[in-house]
């Protein structure tokens, strides 16, 4: 196979790291660094809260997302789908959603935290209504490690899907020959090097993902370095609110860099596993304890990030209680039409909202993978696959810090024409989630054989053939999971869309956000179904597709 | 295998295209037509508050209003920045919403462009800048919210004060004041209790580890589930708590003979300097500065009250705010100045940094 020219590879990194670093430096332009380093003075401690949570929810995803994979993996077909299916709805939670959630059940008054506490023996004494009124559960959820969990528990998927995709593509003749030699001690080695690495790739993308969120920790009550930005950027300084970032920037591009590295060199698949007759694993298998486990282990890893918010919603609309006050307006309608009909209230008031979002992030998402499928193909022939960990520096940029840099950059001269349109939106998605598409598509692909690609070059395709018929069916698990990450994180997204989004053409999730605040009544509950069920669409009906795929034809594995 | 890849490519190709153009040809503000007229508002009010009026003035003038709202999470940094970052080439014609304080800051950095004279003639006694660059309506107040579970109606605390009563200890609750509308509250002290007992009011709500919330609806929130017993929240959100049968109650603070008054916290409009539709920005200007406006605003969700002068003598409120409230006297353009004196000392005191 020709090598590109490494003039060819260097543009098309060049053209990436502009899109995601160019709102970053537009910011930061007029910094005047050296006579600003009084803004870096009293940063070391939210800097190090930040790293604390990211941490936190980097450990708690393999936690929660290693276990799942291996488990959920090795079951039977009926509880492997939908065990998945589970799982990947975790990843459509907003992480905001989860986090008031666990306020509204763990809080220090929360629904499940006051009773439990009443329960074990620590509740009031007295039956006195103040006094219990009055009873409180000291509880962990305003701590930095909660937003560890409540991160780490909505990323969790990341990892799982990692770790299941290696799995997936190793040679288990790998296992065999581990236990022949070894025993179970030699399983337990071989399988630490094949699952490792992907699973702390992914793991280092939760950290990077984590270490500039704004609305979990402002929930939650943690300061983080992401507070201390978005105070600059209130005093109008929005230079030093981008240099501020600049201490983040080296830990986010190593992790990046890292990851990928890791990633990189995980590559255990052979050409067993897409001749359509993988040697099965002939060590323990799961008997029915094994399907317990892969139950429990999907139990577990959905509960902070699906189960408890679907029971807050259902709570807060089983306990909602309609408006009673003369108000007017389409608001009135909302506030008292009960929850059934506020469904179709806020269907109609958000609509557009739902539609404009749903095709701007399936538009952002599709972009993003086919962008990162090319890059990551042209800089591994070059041997510069670690160098795409400089886009990770993109993870380190705060929202509020991109969409504010976009408008200094595009409301300019002819620029003025994409600053008015959506476009600045999927400008603003692709800045911020582009280097995760990467990140996920340069795993998927190294785990395709070189052999292979050799092999289809030998028999006369093209580098279009080849990938077609290939490499894309052999990554096509984790290009998918690239693709349904930055659809999901841009569907999300709030802090850049709210700032650049056009006039006259909201977003839905900075509408579902104010419609929080206004407290829990029928409303809220509607608007936050609409929001996951317009982000859970696209997903559902590619699951429906791969559902359905059998019934319209076998397809037989291997076959050209 | 390869017929179906291809398919699968084809369809994403065509929906990629269609999102493409879809994100290309959308959104231009004034893209109505070129027949029609546009209006190009940011408003910090909320959207359900918002819209009602929206639609009416579309209906009564045919003018198209391109609005684009904010979220409370992001009132500090939303669409006053982006007004101040898009000030080479406006994109915005009216501001809506967020307060005296955050108009002033966008005044003194020239942002903003004085109202027509006889509409701040028109504006009488009610809140505005001293040339015309915002005119403030429709007030709300910030009040305090108290969890009637806890507290009974003799024993309810009723100034802001109270705050840092040792016995609350750990029990009360702010909005995080560097950020919307806490940080415009905790300057205007600054001036109307003095910089130093404002910093010892700070010193004492550190004492008493009072809790910064998201927000004053988050304020709301807590109190209303027993997490927090009181708090410091707006009229608006109160109001939604109460509406909604949550065992809170709205105090007024500092009402005394002697005390401070609680901060009115009205609205304002302003007309962005070199916005692209000056006639229909006018046009919007004088609609939301009417006392019809303030009488649907007052109807609706928002609930506050009126302050233009026809408002005033008819009275125009909420029933279940009380008469003669007793504002805090702040001039917001002295306040706006004082910002970072107040967010120095909330840093130093309040956050320990």
């Amino acid at each position: 196979m020709r090598t590109p020219p490494k003039s060819l590879v260097a543009a098309a990194v060049l053209l990436a790291s502009s899109v995601v670093l160019s709102p970053f430096l537009a910011a930061l332009s007029g910094a005047g660094l050296p006579g600003r380093t009084a803004a870096f003075n009293g940063i070391a401690g939210p800097i190090a809260v930040s790293v604390g949570c990211a941490l936190a929810a980097a450990l708690v995803a393999l936690v929660l997302g290693v276990p799942f994979a291996l488990l959920v993996e090795r079951s039977p077909a009926g509880l492997r789908r939908t065990s998945w299916t589970l799982g990947l709805m975790v990843l459509m939670m907003p992480p905001y959603i989860v986090s008031e959630a666990a306020v509204v059940l763990l809080g220090p008054a929360g629904k499940i935290a006051r009773p439990a506490a009443s329960l074990l023996g620590f509740g009031p004494r007295s039956t006195d209504p103040g006094a219990v009124a009055r009873f409180t559960v000291p509880g962990f959820v305003y701590s930095w490690s909660a937003v560890g969990v409540v991160m780490g528990g909505c990323l969790f998927p990341v990892v799982a899907l990692a770790v299941a995709g290696a799995y997936r593509r190793t040679d288990h003749r790998a296992f065999e020959a581990a236990r022949l030699a070894r025993g179970s001690r030699g399983v337990w080695r071989i399988g630490a090097r094949v699952l490792v690495p992907p699973a702390l790739g992914a793991a280092l993308l939760v950290f990077a993902l984590t270490l500039t969120e704004f609305a979990v920790p402002q929930l939650l009550r943690v300061r983080t370095v992401g507070e201390e930005v978005h105070e600059r950027i209130q005093e109008g300084d929005l230079a030093t609110a981008a240099a501020l970032c600049l201490p983040l920037l080296p830990l986010v591009v190593a992790a990046g860099g890292l990851g990928v590295f890791i990633l990189m060199r995980g590559r255990v698949a052979s050409l067993a596993g897409l001749e359509g007759e993988i040697p099965r694993f002939t060590g323990r298998r799961p008997g029915r304890a094994g399907h317990v486990a892969a139950g429990l282990a999907t139990l577990v890893a959905i509960t902070p990030a699906l189960i408890l918010p679907a029971v807050s919603l259902g709570w807060l609309a089983a306990s909602a209680r309609s408006s009673q006050s003369p108000m007017l307006g389409r608001h009135k309608l909302i506030r008292t039409s009960g929850v059934v009909s506020s469904f179709r209230e806020v269907w109609g008031l958000a609509r557009d909202d739902a539609v404009r979002t749903v095709l701007l992030a399936a538009a952002a998402a599709t972009l993003a993978t086919i962008g990162a499928i090319a890059l990551a193909r042209l800089t591994s022939r070059v041997g510069w696959g670690p160098v795409l960990g400089v886009l990770g520096a993109g993870a380190a940029v705060p929202s509020p810090v991109v969409g504010l840099g976009l408008i200094a950059l595009w409301n300019r001269g002819a620029g003025t024409a994409v600053y008015q349109s959506s476009a600045i939106v999927l400008l603003a998605w692709l800045a911020r989630f582009f280097p995760v598409a990467v990140f996920l598509a340069q795993g998927a692909l190294a785990r395709v054989p070189r052999e292979l690609e050799d092999a289809a070059a030998l028999a006369g395709r093209g580098p279009v053939g080849r990938f077609l018929a290939v490499v894309l069916p052999n990554a096509a698990p984790g290009l998918v999971a690239a693709w349904l990450a930055v659809y999901v994180l841009s569907a999300t997204e709030i802090g850049a869309t709210v700032l650049i989004s056009p006039p006259g053409e909201p977003f839905l999730a900075p509408s579902v956000m104010n419609f929080m605040r206004r407290g829990q009544d029928p409303e809220i509950v509607a608007c936050q179904v609409l929001l996951l069920a317009a982000i859970a669409s696209p997903p559902a009906l590619l699951a429906l597709v791969m559902i359905l795929r059998p019934r319209f034809g076998p397809v037989a594995k291997g076959s050209p | 295998m390869a017929r179906r890849t291809r398919i699968v490519a084809g369809a994403i190709a065509l929906a990629l295209v269609g999102a493409v153009f879809h994100a290309g040809c959308s959104g231009s503000p004034g893209g109505a037509g070129p027949d029609r007229r546009s209006v190009v508002l940011y408003s910090v009010t909320d959207r359900e508050t918002a819209q009602e009026l929206i639609d009416r003035f579309e209906e009564e003038t045919g003018i198209h209003v391109e609005a684009k709202f904010d979220t409370e999470a992001a009132k500090a940094v939303g669409l006053v920045q982006a007004i101040r970052q898009e000030k080479a080439n406006p994109r915005c014609d009216v501001l809506w919403g967020g307060g005296a304080f955050f108009h002033a800051m966008l005044a003194d950095d020239g942002c903003l462009a004085p109202a027509p004279g006889d509409l701040v003639r028109a504006h009488g006694g009610a809140p505005r800048d001293a040339q015309g660059r915002w005119l403030g309506f429709a007030a709300a107040y910030r009040v305090l919210i108290v969890n009637t579970d806890v507290f009974g109606t003799e024993e309810r605390p009723d100034s802001i004060r109270d705050l840092v009563e040792p016995r609350y200890k750990g029990r009360v609750g702010i909005a995080n004041p560097l950020f919307g509308g806490m940080a415009a509250h905790v300057a205007a002290l600054f001036q109307a209790l003095g910089p130093d007992e404002a910093r010892r009011w700070l010193a004492g709500l550190k004492a008493n580890d009072v809790a910064l919330c998201g927000g004053m609806a988050d304020v709301t929130k807590r109190v209303a589930s027993g997490e927090l017993w009181f708090g410091i929240t707006s009229s608006i959100d109160a109001h939604v708590a109460v509406d909604d049968g949550k065992p809170v109650a709205v105090v007024v603070p500092d009402q005394g003979p002697g005390e401070i008054g609680c901060m009115e916290g009205f609205s304002a409009a302003a007309l962005v300097a070199g916005g692209p539709h000056p006639e229909e920005a006018e046009r919007l200007l004088r609609f939301l500065m009417s006392s019809r406006t303030e009488e649907i605003l007052a109807a609706g969700p928002a609930q506050t009250v009126g302050l233009l002068p026809e408002s005033v003598a008819r009275d125009v409120r909420p029933s279940w705010l009380p008469r003669g409230i007793r504002a805090m006297d702040v001039d917001w353009e002295e306040a706006a100045r004082g910002y970072s004196e107040a967010t120095k000392a909330v840093k130093e005191i309040l956050l320990g940094r």
